[in-house]
């Protein structure tokens, strides 16, 4: 446990990983670093569900990374996960949620560095 | 009291979460935490837990189709990122249903409502076994001991492993008496010990080498309470 006086990147939900962490440091460095190292593994994973065709494919690959989001602040993006995750559902033609899926993967894809300076500074203060 | 736990969950980052949240209340220990629901569930035909932090969507049998396969039930408490599931979380009586990504907080009030029902169940000790009335005397017989009880009119049996007990008494006041997680009426004349079956065939049942019918009525009933392999 810390202080508390850790201050998340303004572009991540910091309120919510208040809630979630509540000053706990070291967990959220740990959370962090697990997501660096797996947020390839499950876009990838996504991709391929996408390109499957599979719309329950893809949608189970959207359902697993979900909640991942949040853990690291990135609310708005679960958000957005859960409203394709929704649109899957019944669906045969992925290719109806190309826009949706893009804009979801390249506001991913320029958050990571975010996410990436955020575990340097949680780890040079639990250190 | 501490109470122990099994994390079952495809994405690592959440059993993660669970993991820790569940060490900092310093009360549950995690005696296992798995992946998929087969791994739980072999874990769990050898050991008891008292908590189940149960995700629903994984890989190959689901939350609630492993659910289906147990014949003890520990606290539930579902942990899922879909709120779809409320109606089946109240068919399976969970204890709670946490929503991912959940906070500190809200966990804490959940393992609040498992601590309620273990502090329910601490003032009426759990029963493991029983006293009948036999040849004027009170006699013990373990819940585990028991085999079976039939129904003898005004008079029930229970059959033990070596020896049989005949008291006054009727088959629905026994039912009332026993333990609802072992013991099941499988026909309007019989109660059977769940655990000590060795096999079914159609509407028969064989518990050492008693044969035992079951009734048309109960079958499914008495399928759905043993854990049959797909």
């Amino acid at each position: 446990m810390n202080d508390g006086s850790f201050e998340f990147n303004a572009q991540l939900d910091g309120q919510f990983l208040e809630s979630i962490y509540d000053g706990d440091h070291e967990h959220a460095e740990m959370v962090f670093e697990q997501f660096i190292q797996s947020v390839n593994g499950h876009m990838d994973e996504i991709e391929a569900g996408f390109n499957s065709g599979d719309a329950e494919v893809f949608r189970k690959a959207i359902h697993k990374f979900k909640p991942v989001l949040s853990f690291v602040g990135l609310t708005k993006l679960t958000e957005a996960a859960a409203n394709i995750e929704k649109k899957c559902t019944g669906m045969t033609d992925v290719n109806n949620l190309a826009t949706l899926y893009t804009l979801l993967k390249n506001e991913l894809i320029e958050k990571i560095p975010i996410i990436q300076n955020d575990l340097i500074k949680l780890k040079s203060i639990t250190s | 009291m501490k109470l122990t736990a099994l994390i079952i969950d495809d994405e690592p980052i959440a059993r993660n979460f669970l993991e820790r949240y569940c060490e900092k209340t310093g009360t549950i220990d995690v005696v296992g935490s798995f992946s998929d629901s087969e791994s739980a569930y072999s874990y769990l035909q050898q050991n008891e837990v008292d908590i189940l932090f149960l995700d629903v969507e994984m890989p190959g049998d689901s939350g609630f189709q492993l659910l289906d396969r147990l014949i003890v039930m520990p606290k539930v408490i579902l942990t899922t990122s879909k709120t779809d599931y409320a109606y089946d979380a109240f068919q399976y009586k969970v204890t709670d249903y946490l929503k991912k990504p959940f906070t500190y907080i809200r966990f804490q009030e959940a393992v609040g409502k498992v601590n309620e029902s273990f502090e329910d169940k601490k003032e009426t000790p759990k029963q493991e076994d029983i006293f009948i009335k036999s040849n004027g005397k009170l006699i013990r017989l373990n819940y585990d001991d028991i085999l079976y009880i039939e129904s003898l009119g005004d008079y029930v049996k229970y059959c033990t492993f070596d020896k049989k007990y005949v008291t006054h008494s009727t088959l629905k006041a026994v039912e009332e008496k026993m333990n609802k997680g072992c013991f099941m009426k499988v026909h309007r004349s019989y109660i059977v010990n769940l655990r000590k079956i060795n096999n079914i065939e159609d509407y028969t049942l064989y518990i050492g080498d008693s044969v035992i019918p079951i009734s048309k009525m109960l079958k499914t009933e008495v399928m759905g309470r043993i854990n049959v392999a797909s």
